[in-house]
């Protein structure tokens, strides 16, 4: 099998709420290609009211890559169920390493507390794992914008999922789809209001279509700085005070 | 490339709201310094809102006074507020005002929903200076229970003669009456103009403390 070549560009900057109460980025993302050819993302979005909510994305992300990346490397799913089970593995895997977060500092695990999006892109299969108000959303390569992962939200506006509520594992969504992509977007909720459109989360073309022509450009080692540059810009704080993650992935643009 | 980054065009959104029910007593004790005070407080209130330009989009406000009567407002937006003179008069039908209070805050949650309108956990803050002289007590059973499955936020505070064990019915266990140090309506206004702003601008996850409250103590 051919496996398309990907390219990948990310960056998350923090909000100017964030800024203004002195607080660093609590949003975090890693990434990895696979020498199979298999693409794994996850980003994290800590609680904003959580003491050591940075370490608890950035060990989320890291936890939840560092075990798809093993796991993967060894053999492949071999169906749906076992796809499903694998990210419920790399969630709990992601769990427990902020329960060990905690034990190390002396901090209940809520010290730590984040949401976990993780997607994994292997030939024309896309797997999506939510925990929380991240969204994924993906180009097909017939040029449709499809809602991959949709924010989880209760009734209320500032009502969250987290990765270290009782239960939490229990709330985990996967889906699955099987269609050649043209191109996937992964996002902490910092976005979302600018890149998709209420009630029903439908992504808004016009947001994406430049971001991903932008990524399948993308090649110097500048893209991502570039892409931080974007998401700090003053028309994006003007309409979110929100840390902003954004990972880009488009197949990589064939030479003329 | 990064020319690519400056064509990207946003969805418009509407803002997420975070509606208030302001539930006063107008009775007739509530004439003179009290009232003055009262009318005071809610001037700054509603300036102090108007300035913090994200809140004067999100939060909306219904004034319900009780005072011989009940009246109403509509949900409006600061910058659409109208301010009333209040004037005092008659008994204290608390009982219907929080009804409607009650009810208005759950056609304006259906109005949100239908409309594909975030919104936040809306707020009943209550004030009364004596004891309702209407039916009040499956009013306030019906307003435990909205706030005990998260419909609403209740506040009930209490001036003067109020009488603090009914209002404690109206509230949840963990958020009772406050009784306000003499006449500071102007102390409890800006405590709650304070208080909007944070929670109008909290994220999932992220909800900054509330001022304390200086303005009065809770009677538990």
């Amino acid at each position: 099998m051919i496996h398309p070549v990907w390219r990948v560009v990310g960056a998350a900057v923090p909000g100017t709420a964030h800024r203004a109460r002195n607080l660093g980025c609590q949003d975090a993302f890693a990434y990895r290609v696979l020498p199979q050819g298999a693409l794994v993302i996850a980003v994290a979005d800590g609680a904003g009211s959580a003491e050591r909510a940075a370490d608890g994305a950035r060990g989320a992300v890291e936890q939840a890559r560092a075990f798809l990346e093993t796991t993967l490397t060894d053999h492949a799913p071999a169906d749906d169920a076992a796809w499903r089970a694998l990210m419920r593995d790399a969630f709990r895997a992601a769990r427990d390493a902020l329960t060990q977060l905690g034990a190390t500092a002396q901090l209940p695990v809520r010290a730590f507390a984040t949401t976990l999006t993780c997607a994994i892109l292997v030939a024309d299969r896309l797997i999506v794992a939510q925990l929380g108000d991240g969204a994924v959303i993906a180009q097909t390569a017939r040029g449709a914008y499809v809602l991959a992962a949709t924010p989880q939200r209760g009734e209320y506006a500032n009502e969250a999922y987290l990765l270290s509520m009782p239960g939490a594992l229990d709330q985990i969504v996967v889906t699955l789809s099987d269609q050649p992509l043209d191109a996937l977007a992964v996002m902490t909720d910092g976005l979302l209001r600018l890149a998709l459109q209420l009630p029903g989360y439908a992504p808004f073309p016009k947001f994406f279509e430049p971001l991903f022509a932008f990524a399948a450009e993308a090649q110097n080692a500048n893209a991502s700085a570039e892409l931080a540059a974007f998401l700090d810009s003053e028309r994006v704080c003007a309409r979110t005070d929100d840390d902003k993650t954004l990972v880009l992935v488009a197949r990589q643009a064939v030479p003329a | 490339m990064a020319g690519q980054l400056e064509r990207t065009e946003f969805a418009e959104n509407p803002e997420p709201r975070c509606a208030v029910a302001l539930i006063l007593d107008v009775s007739g004790s509530m004439a003179g310094r009290p009232l003055e005070e009262l009318n005071a407080g809610l001037e700054n209130f509603h300036k102090a809102l108007k300035k913090d330009s994200l809140a004067a989009l999100r939060v909306e406000v219904a004034l319900i006074t009780f005072g011989g009567e009940v009246q109403t407002t509509e949900f409006v937006t600061l910058d659409k507020f109208n301010l009333p003179a209040l004037a005092a008069r008659g008994e204290t039908p608390l009982g219907q005002a929080v009804q409607h209070g009650l009810s208005m805050l759950r056609e304006r949650k259906d109005i949100y929903k239908y409309n594909g309108v975030d919104y936040f956990r809306p707020w009943l803050f209550l004030v009364s200076d004596g004891a309702p002289t209407d039916e009040w007590e499956a009013v306030a059973a019906q307003a435990r229970q909205e706030e005990a499955r998260k419909g609403v936020l209740i506040h009930a505070v209490g001036a003067g003669k109020a009488d603090f064990k009914i209002l404690a019915r109206f509230c949840a266990p963990e958020r009772p009456p406050v009784k306000l140090k003499g006449l500071d309506f102007r102390g409890m206004f800006q405590w709650l103009s304070k208080s909007l702003s944070v929670i109008s601008q909290s994220h999932p996850g992220s909800q900054a403390p509330l001022p304390p409250v200086q303005w009065g103590e809770a009677q538990k």
